[in-house]
């Protein structure tokens, strides 16, 4: 067995594993028995159902998306409406959460910050997996120079350390919240690409696939109907947790002042603000935080019911 | 020769010997004579003009060392009122001076490298000054004081400096202090391979010689800030000097070696730089043992050890900075002094489109909260601006008003200047296109950016604040940031085709000489050139002709009541056109201990200036 | 093996090739290129530019920069700092040692902890302790880690005053407890990301080789639990956790440089945050190519180790 191939096809057994925030996360659930045969897609809804977490995690979201839609009428001020006599105020009932530095609503700003957080999550899954599934499912059906250069470039921009990489890029381009979701995207695509393309190899081999290739379906057709359709689960789970990711880093970034332009309300922009005052004002600090904390948690939780909702193999 | 330690009697009873350049300088240093008797005295002896330039250079009686009477005294007052301490003279705790001691001083940024000629930051100032010595140097009134010279003259066509220089003077490694390494300094400062990050004064420089313990610099042009460049330049040992570019540079940098009353012991990457007292000093050897000066670039850290005291002083490039001074004066054992500086914060208006006509500027001037700004956000911890003088100098203009935050006069300007709302509420109109007063060209929309440099949060913050005020009397405004190298580089804000801003400061010179900034001349002619008439630079101001006279003027005239009205029609001038907005004047805020004795900051020296006066209680 | 050895190092040259050309494509692509620093200065003459930019070379052809940078890299001279004036892998040695403390000292708590409440809440699973440590761990990985890091700060260090807030010593301390003191927090910080995902990994390996045949049959044999589970399920929970903490590296360099923008922990990660603000380029492209260089060694051990120590695996 080659080296690398070793490390290839064991990527996605590390990526499922490892702590990286993108990274899937293990069953909490009760394993499944079988049950009696219905369709897949039943089988799988049920499945999800059957997860209380996943379930809790898609009531949040959908919480934070309603919010985000409808900040506009769900704020009680603007999200930048700046009141200068009114800096650093203790919670009340005019202002829920207090204000900040500059005496705008916290609670606002939250509310808008979801609408740029979750822009910057959903854009940024999207980008990566149409950028994960080309490269992918191109080095998988094709293989050949066309795999190795497509997986030595995987390699190459796996060994870059993105953070830095990123940091360079948004100090020398500026950023907005296009470029954010562009290069954020861009880096985070890899391992989809190699599950893709991992899965590609098995299936190639299949009889269906020999047979469609020999009535000469073809190329696009025969990865669009017949081999993508395969990978839908890893396709599905990776993009939801890759929203998870995204926030994330958009709100490191963000922190450290050099993603979403400043002034924008996004959860890690008021992080960065709140940080000169955070002893004198915790509140500005944790409040963004523990939002954030939450949405990513709930979107881990969907992502792991998806998970195991759609593994056809079920898990231990 | 001139002395600098004044000494009134040395004239006895008599009237002080007024017969030459220096003459005139050594009376004025000693106090025996006035600056307004040393200007006339030097008409009647027909003294060149520029030569009365070099010799009010060398008396210190420059902006600010000049204040005027009645302001500095109100401004003391409202310091105490606000809880500060004017910084007028060396703390002087209660109790007994101590023998020795450790002083740690928290700073928020590290020194680049503590290499005086190519060093760019203030922070490697502050320490390296305590370390290198210079042959004068100025102390926090601005007067020129003796270090390794201890007299200087000036011939009287202005072209040849003679220093006596020090005997007995020992470097840290152990060589001797003499002329040749000043001469040192000068070649490798000029050496083009060195790439020295300053060369001012030292370009003018023909040729140095010595002449036993006397140095005698000769110059190719009378310069008049020759001894505020050349006279306190650091003095490097030759030995280190002479060890190769590379060495010199790389090295020395990180370990540098000169005659101060503390020596380099050692500089840990992000955390701390460690002096020790050099016991061979030649003067008055340094109280204190050791002074740790500690790497902490986080504002909430550095009030924490402030209150625990692991942190006793901070001050030049770390001192407070307005938003905190509420937070610190909490802070048992702790004064926080306060003093003027030299930067004047403003929003640059590029001439371009409608930001050339006048009254669309000074509507965006009513439109801009000022004195909110100070009172909310600065908590009143800065000076309202309306010129680019520094309220309390006597080049200041104290008659002028600051306009009003006034939306409705803001409005009314606008529609003066032919703008009306148009989609989204956004005014719109035709631009000038020839003629600046005249809007003859296509409509366009008044929509401005507003830049910061990225990562400063104070700018920032009043850059939201300006742009929310712009916004709702309809001038789109947004606000955006680039890192400093980007902003202020070839492709910054400046060199856009559109409407745009920037909220910084400029930070005046010892001199009230403000031509850098307004003049024709000082536009770049490339967007790498030098100048700092960046506004300007693809239309001339539509007062360009006025400035350009008044700026000349100002600086040929040096009878200082004559300049002073001068200076003041240039601001009345600026208050009219508002080329930008003038929003405050900066105030420094160090703190230390309160057994902490003989510290004694200003904008003129830099935090170790001193230090061998320090003390503990 | 040593053949396997030679080849997975002679693969990572190409690899490291490919990053320092992309590095350095990114930095020429940058506005204002290099040189920006200087450039910036209203009071600097062209002349005055000219002559820095020839010291610095600029004024060279693109491709001669990059063979000259290129072979200087090989030589380990990864050029002059524009800002601090000498070498930048001098630059960089200072820091690197306090990085990798940091690092260090976080995956051997993550390695700790992450074994500790793997086999523990493997051990009942579905038990209140399994149930428990799920829960923090989903909490540790969707948590940002410099908030985590600032909620630390907040409570022990200003709150409680339990511990020093910032710094990696006192003034003039530095000694083994001092250093020790200081480096609480941050480790906790740049370890929690791992031990929420590490103890979930060693959990589901764990309640995999429980189910084992030779553990049931060292269970069998009367073997007691205790032995069991040090003998045989630990032993086995290690070797894949090994590689995992090989493949994370890049996380930890991510945590680094929060963690230390956070605690002010002098390490690389302050050491590129300085740089970036006054793009001290030199600099960041050497912080660039040893981040890449930790990375490809990370997999290269993980790799390695992951051969040496399942015996299914040949070569």
């Amino acid at each position: 067995m080659s080296a690398n191939v070793t490390l290839e096809t064991a990527a996605p057994g590390k990526l499922a594993e490892s702590g990286n925030a993108a990274s899937g996360l293990t069953a909490l659930t009760p394993s499944l028995t079988s049950r009696a045969p219905r369709s897949p897609g039943q089988i799988a809804a049920a499945r999800f159902r059957k997860s209380t977490l996943a379930l809790f995690g898609l009531l949040v979201i959908t919480l934070m998306c309603l919010a985000a839609i409808f900040a506009d009428a769900l704020a009680p001020y603007g999200e930048n409406e700046i009141d200068l006599f009114n800096i650093t105020a203790q919670p009340s009932t005019a202002h829920l959460l207090g204000t900040d530095e500059l005496g705008r609503d916290e609670l606002s700003r939250l509310i808008f910050g979801a609408r740029v957080s979750l822009l910057v999550g959903v854009g940024t899954a999207l980008v990566s997996t149409l950028v994960g599934i080309i490269v992918g499912s191109f080095a998988g059906y094709y293989g050949g120079w066309i795999d190795s250069a497509l997986m030595r470039f995987v390699d190459v921009i796996l060994a870059f350390p993105a953070i830095f990489l990123l940091l360079i890029f948004f100090s020398i381009q500026g950023s907005s919240v296009l470029t954010v979701i562009l290069f954020l995207g861009l880096f985070s695509w890899m391992w989809l690409a190699r599950v893709i393309r991992g899965e590609f190899f098995s299936l190639k081999e299949r009889d269906f696939i020999e047979a469609a290739r020999s009535i000469g379906v073809p190329d696009g057709r025969l990865i669009w109907r017949h081999l993508l359709p395969n990978v839908g689960a890893a396709i599905i789970v990776s993009t939801t947790l890759n929203i998870a990711y995204a926030m994330l880093a958009e709100a490191t970034l963000s922190f450290l002042g050099f993603g979403v332009p400043a002034g924008t309300p996004t959860w890690g922009n008021m992080l960065n603000a709140a940080r000169p005052n955070f002893t004198t004002v915790p509140l500005l600090a944790i409040a963004p935080g523990l939002t954030l904390t939450f949405a990513v948690l709930a979107i881990n939780f969907v992502g792991d019911g998806l998970r195991d909702a759609l593994d056809p193999r079920g898990r231990a | 020769m001139i002395d600098l330690t004044p000494r009134p009697e040395r004239h006895g009873d008599g009237a002080p010997k007024l017969d030459s350049v220096n003459d005139l300088i050594q009376a004025r240093i000693d106090g025996v004579i006035s600056r307004r008797r040393l200007i006339r005295r030097a008409a009647e002896l027909a003294i060149a003009a520029p030569v009365v330039g070099v010799m009010l250079h060398a008396t210190s009686d420059k902006a600010f060392g000049a204040p005027s009477q009645g302001r500095p005294q109100a401004l003391r007052r409202l310091a105490q009122e606000a809880g500060t301490v004017p910084a007028d003279g060396p703390t002087a705790p209660e109790g007994e001076p101590q023998a020795g001691g450790t002083l740690t001083i928290g700073s928020n940024a590290e020194p680049d490298t503590l290499h005086p000629y190519v060093s760019q930051t203030v922070t490697a100032a502050d320490v390296y000054v305590g370390i290198v010595e210079n042959m004068v140097a100025y102390d926090s009134t601005q007067q020129l004081v003796p270090r390794l010279a201890t007299a200087f003259e000036i011939s009287d066509d202005g072209l040849i400096y003679t220093f006596d220089l020090r005997e007995d003077v020992k470097f840290h490694n152990g060589d001797s202090f003499s002329g040749d390494d000043v001469i040192a300094v000068w070649k490798i400062i000029m050496d083009p391979d060195f790439g020295a990050f300053n060369t001012n004064g030292w370009d003018k420089v023909d040729d140095i010689t010595l002449d036993g313990n006397q140095l005698v610099i000769t110059t190719s042009e009378i310069y008049a800030p020759f001894m505020s460049y050349v006279g306190v330049e650091r003095i490097a040992p030759k030995s280190a000097i002479e060890a190769g570019i590379d060495p010199f540079k790389q090295e020395y940098g990180r370990a540098p070696i000169g005659t101060g009353p503390f020596q380099f012991v050692e500089w840990k990457a992000k955390e701390q730089i460690v002096v020790e007292k050099f016991a061979d000093y030649w003067g008055e050897a340094a109280n204190l043992d050791q002074i740790i000066y500690r790497i902490v670039p986080d504002d909430n850290t550095q009030l924490v050890q402030l209150r625990t005291g692991e942190v006793q002083m901070v001050g030049s490039a770390g001192a407070l900075s307005a938003i905190r001074v509420d937070e610190a004066l909490g802070i048992e054992g702790i004064t926080i002094l306060e003093h003027a500086t030299k930067d004047w914060y403003h929003v640059d208006l590029k001439h371009w489109d409608h930001l050339r006509m006048t009254k669309v500027r000074q509507a965006l001037d009513f439109a801009t909260p000022s004195q909110d700004i100070i009172d909310r956000l600065l908590k009143g911890r800065a000076l309202v601006s309306v010129a680019d003088q520094a309220p309390g100098s006597w080049a200041f203009n104290p008659d002028i008003a600051p306009r009003p935050y006034d939306v409705e006069q803001a409005k009314a300007l606008l529609a003066e200047a032919g703008l009306t709302a148009g989609t989204e509420g956004v005014l719109e109109g035709p631009v000038p296109t020839d003629d600046p007063n005249v809007a003859d060209g296509d409509v366009k929309p008044l929509e401005i950016e507003l830049w910061f440099v990225a990562g400063d949060t104070q700018s920032e913050q009043v850059c939201q604040i300006v742009a929310q005020s712009w916004n709702s009397v309809g001038v789109k405004t947004s606000v955006l940031s680039q890192d400093i190298s980007t902003i202020w580089g070839p492709e910054g804000y400046q060199f856009t085709e559109k409407m745009t801003g920037c909220f910084y400061s400029w930070s005046n010179g010892n001199d009230p000489t403000c031509k850098f900034y307004w003049h024709s001349e000082d536009i770049p002619d490339s967007p790498t050139g030098s100048g700092g008439n960046l506004p300007a630079y693809f239309h001339h101001y539509n007062f360009q002709e006025a400035i350009d006279e008044l700026t000349i003027a100002a600086d040929a005239t040096t009878v200082q009541e004559d300049r002073g009205a001068v200076l003041f029609q240039i601001q009345e001038l600026l208050h009219e056109e508002v080329p930008v907005i003038f929003i405050y004047w900066g105030k420094a805020f160090p703190a230390v201990a309160d057994n902490v004795g003989g510290f004694w900051p200003s904008a003129f020296n830099y935090l170790l200036w001193n230090a061998n006066e320090w003390y503990l209680t | 093996m040593t053949r396997f050895l030679i080849r997975r190092l002679l693969g990572a040259i190409p690899l490291l090739l490919g990053v320092a050309v992309l590095s350095f494509v990114f930095m020429q692509l940058a506005p204002g290129g290099p040189d920006a620093l200087f450039a910036r200065n209203a009071r600097m003459s062209e002349e005055q530019l000219q002559a820095i930019r020839h010291n610095m070379g600029l004024d060279r052809p693109v491709p001669e920069q990059l063979v000259t940078w290129l072979g200087n890299i090989l030589q380990g001279d990864l050029g002059i700092s524009y800002t601090q004036y000498r070498p930048v892998s001098e630059a960089i040695w200072d820091v690197v040692p306090n990085t990798l403390l940091l690092m260090g000292t976080g995956m051997v708590l993550s390695l700790i902890a992450a074994l500790l409440f793997g086999v523990l809440a493997a051990r009942r699973q579905n038990g209140v302790f399994d149930l428990v440590a799920s829960f923090v761990s989903y909490f540790g990985l969707a948590m940002p880690v410099f908030w985590f890091g600032l909620m630390l700060q907040l409570l022990f260090a200003v709150r409680l005053g339990w511990l020093p807030s910032a710094g990696m010593s006192s003034a003039g301390g530095g000694g083994f407890w001092d250093v020790a003191r200081h480096l609480v927090l941050p480790a906790f910080t740049i370890a929690i990301g791992s031990i929420a995902g590490w103890s979930r990994y060693v959990r589901s390996s764990t309640i995999e080789s429980l189910n084992q045949d030779y553990v049931r049959t060292a269970r069998a044999k009367g073997m007691d639990e205790q032995r069991v589970l040090v003998g045989h399920v630990l032993r086995n929970a290690l070797i894949p956790l090994v590689t995992v903490v090989g493949i994370d590296v890049p996380l930890y360099l991510t945590g680094a440089v929060l963690t230390e923008t956070v605690f002010s922990w002098p390490g690389m990660g302050r050491l590129f945050f300085d740089a970036l603000t006054v793009r001290d380029y030199p600099i960041l492209m050497g912080i660039l190519l040893l981040g890449a260089v930790l990375i490809v060694l990370g997999n290269l051990i993980a790799d390695v180790l992951y051969g040496v120590l399942d015996p299914r695996i040949s070569y």
